[in-house]
């Protein structure tokens, strides 16, 4: 599990840089120019030829301490001795801070899975919130952002945009995506969005028209607005959300339904299904989700603690209703062994690689490829008492 | 649809809901695994097309390093640190531009009909492309030609290209050199395409060298 950040050594950058790394490729391509990247001359390739490269205005060069030093490299920016060596690869997209002994990566190339982060602010508080929202200005992200999408390739099949509550930021959004639809064309988003603004006719008839392939994935934890307000400690949030639903899709737009599971939701999960069936039956998909025991899950622990193994009736249920009724189903973030074998067909390898692990209790177990494993952030007091590794039998053929 | 729920409950109570507790298992066959990433969509198809299907090439007659006089060379080699790329994100909902191609930093020279003296260009304010004199894109009598730092680069990046496949060019000097030809010649033949030793549309895309 490769770290967002590394410790290192960085000289000579004079303003906050969002560079790719790059190598012979990247720089054949010709997508960026020399500035807006930071040359790998760890890379066998590039070292050979650094003398001739040297000659271009790179954004940076990134050197390992083996290399014999090259004197133009001090007019240069410099990044060397990463602290973990992967953690900044040909492809990345990194940001370098002035003063800063670290390098953020922005993009991985390698990950399965991407995600712009917009902001830290929200205006819901939920109970199991794995990024607490902060009420603090940082509009810098999304100009950032601006850079970042450029820099990123163009081969993903998709990118994610969250935060805190992307829609905040107003129409900075619309902006942002129709950026990436510039940019990165085949790339599809999908969006996290507690819906709430969408209520707003007005401000959903901008997204209209721009971006080619988004989804809207917006999560409802209640047939009612006392338990899905309750979920979310905001009042008047499962009006808006439900208002906003159907404005989304008034303005064409394709929606998902997002439910986490834990204590409040699970309990009504049948109910909650067929609330959405029957009021909803134009959303493309509904991801019934495990718990992220992270943020502020951890503290709200009493509230929202239940054994899988304790709702996995009203799981069947809510997945054979919303199937039996044409909705596309899927699992998130529980591993295999908790589930019936008949739900295994909704189940997804969801948790981005970055925040993923497996336990030691799944070392002989023969189903880890297409298990989604733990969360980066799951303790024992997190585990269903289900958790095992599972044995693969025989069939008689 | 109730006499289930109420059988599943019991079921739970009394601990009997078969078939989920057996730590021996048969594995379902792949068909009915379905290990999709977060947010797959079920029959997406991307589509992609050829590199630079559709694109000007300026470069593909280009066969020698001697056919440009004026090759004033604008490499900053004093660094990255002292020229940086500002980006300031639309105020208002404005187009945002295309990456920086311009292999000049600091200066930039106009085309030779330009009745101003040559000025100093920013990126923030620049159109991020090299002006080429050149007839309309849509002329069949006069094709564009490239400035002296156009087809530095291009040659810069196709010598990369070769040399990161294994095809040695020699020097990434942005020099059409004759080495630079022979492995660019080589490369076509490799790929069956003409050995022109020149930086045809073709050979272009299969290096991955993009026409902007």
């Amino acid at each position: 599990m490769l770290p967002l950040r590394t410790a290192a050594r960085v000289h000579g950058v004079r303003e906050p840089s969002i560079l790719k790394v790059a190598g012979l490729r990247e720089f054949a391509a010709g997508r960026w120019a020399p500035q807006r990247m930071l040359l790998d001359a760890r890379e066998a390739s590039v070292a050979n030829r650094l003398d001739d490269l040297l000659a271009l205005p790179w954004g940076g060069v990134l050197t390992s301490p083996a290399h014999v030093q090259h004197s133009r490299l001090d007019s240069f920016v410099q990044v060397t001795e990463l602290d973990i060596a992967d953690a900044v690869a040909i492809g990345d997209v990194v940001r370098l801070t002035p003063d800063a002994r670290y390098v953020q990566n922005l993009y991985r190339r390698s990950a399965s899975s991407n995600t712009l982060f917009i902001t830290e602010r929200c205006n819901n508080f939920c109970l199991m919130c794995s990024q607490p929202p902060r009420d603090i200005d940082d509009g810098w992200r999304v100009s950032e952002l601006f850079q970042t999408i450029e820099l990123m390739d163009r081969d993903m099949p998709w990118l994610g945009i969250t935060g805190g509550e992307p829609t905040l930021i107003g129409s900075r959004l619309a902006e942002l995506m129709a950026h990436c639809a510039e940019h990165l064309p085949t790339t599809g988003l999908h969006v996290l969005t507690n819906g709430r603004r969408f209520a707003d006719p007005e401000f959903t008839e901008q997204f209209r028209g721009r971006h080619p392939k988004t989804t809207w994935a917006v999560p409802l934890y209640g047939d009612t607005a006392s338990l899905h307000d309750y979920v979310v400690q905001a009042k008047g949030a499962f009006a808006e959300t439900v208002r906003g639903l159907y404005v989304l899709d008034t303005a064409g737009q394709s929606v998902e339904i997002r439910i986490v599971l834990h204590k409040p939701t699970a309990e009504r999960l049948p109910a909650i299904a067929e609330f959405i069936m029957r009021s909803f039956p134009f959303v493309d998909h509904v991801a019934l989700m495990g718990l992220e025991p992270t943020g502020f899950a951890r503290a709200n622990r009493e509230a929202l603690w239940i054994d899988p193994a304790d709702y996995m009736a009203q799981l069947c249920e809510a997945v054979e209703a919303l199937d039996g009724s044409g909705l596309r189903v899927s699992i998130y973030n529980l591993p295999l062994c908790v589930l019936p074998t008949e739900l295994w067909a909704y189940s997804r390898q969801s948790i981005s690689d970055w925040k993923q692990q497996h336990i030691p209790l799944c070392a002989p177990c023969s189903a880890k490829d297409r298990c989604g494993g733990f969360f980066a952030s799951h303790t024992q007091q997190w585990q269903s008492r289900d958790v095992h590794a599972l044995v693969h039998q025989e069939h008689p053929s | 649809m109730k006499a289930n729920v109420l059988q599943r409950l019991i079921q739970v109570a009394l601990g009997t809901l078969g078939g989920t507790m057996s730590p021996v298992y048969a594995l379902p066959t792949a068909p009915e695994l379905q290990p999709t990433v977060d947010g797959d969509s079920v029959g997406a198809i991307i589509l992609r097309n050829p590199l630079n299907e559709g694109r000007r090439n300026m470069f593909a007659g280009h066969s020698s390093h001697r056919s440009h006089s004026s090759h004033r060379s604008h490499y900053s080699s004093s660094g990255g640190s002292s020229y940086r790329p500002v980006y300031t994100a639309p105020a208002a909902p404005a187009r945002p531009r295309a990456p920086v191609q311009s292999l000049a930093p600091s200066t930039y020279t106009a085309p030779a009909k330009a009745t101003t003296a040559p000025t100093p260009v920013t990126p923030s304010t620049s159109n991020l492309r090299p002006k080429v004199e050149s007839a309309a894109p849509s002329s069949t009598t006069t094709a564009p030609r490239p400035t002296a730092d156009q087809l530095k680069m291009i040659i810069m990046r196709v010598q990369a290209a070769l040399f990161s496949r294994g095809y040695d060019p020699g020097a990434i000097d942005g020099v059409l050199s004759d080495r630079t030809k022979a492995a660019l010649k080589k490369f076509q033949v490799t790929h069956g395409l003409p050995a022109t030793g020149t930086m045809t549309t073709e050979v272009l895309t299969a290096l991955e060298v993009g026409l902007m």
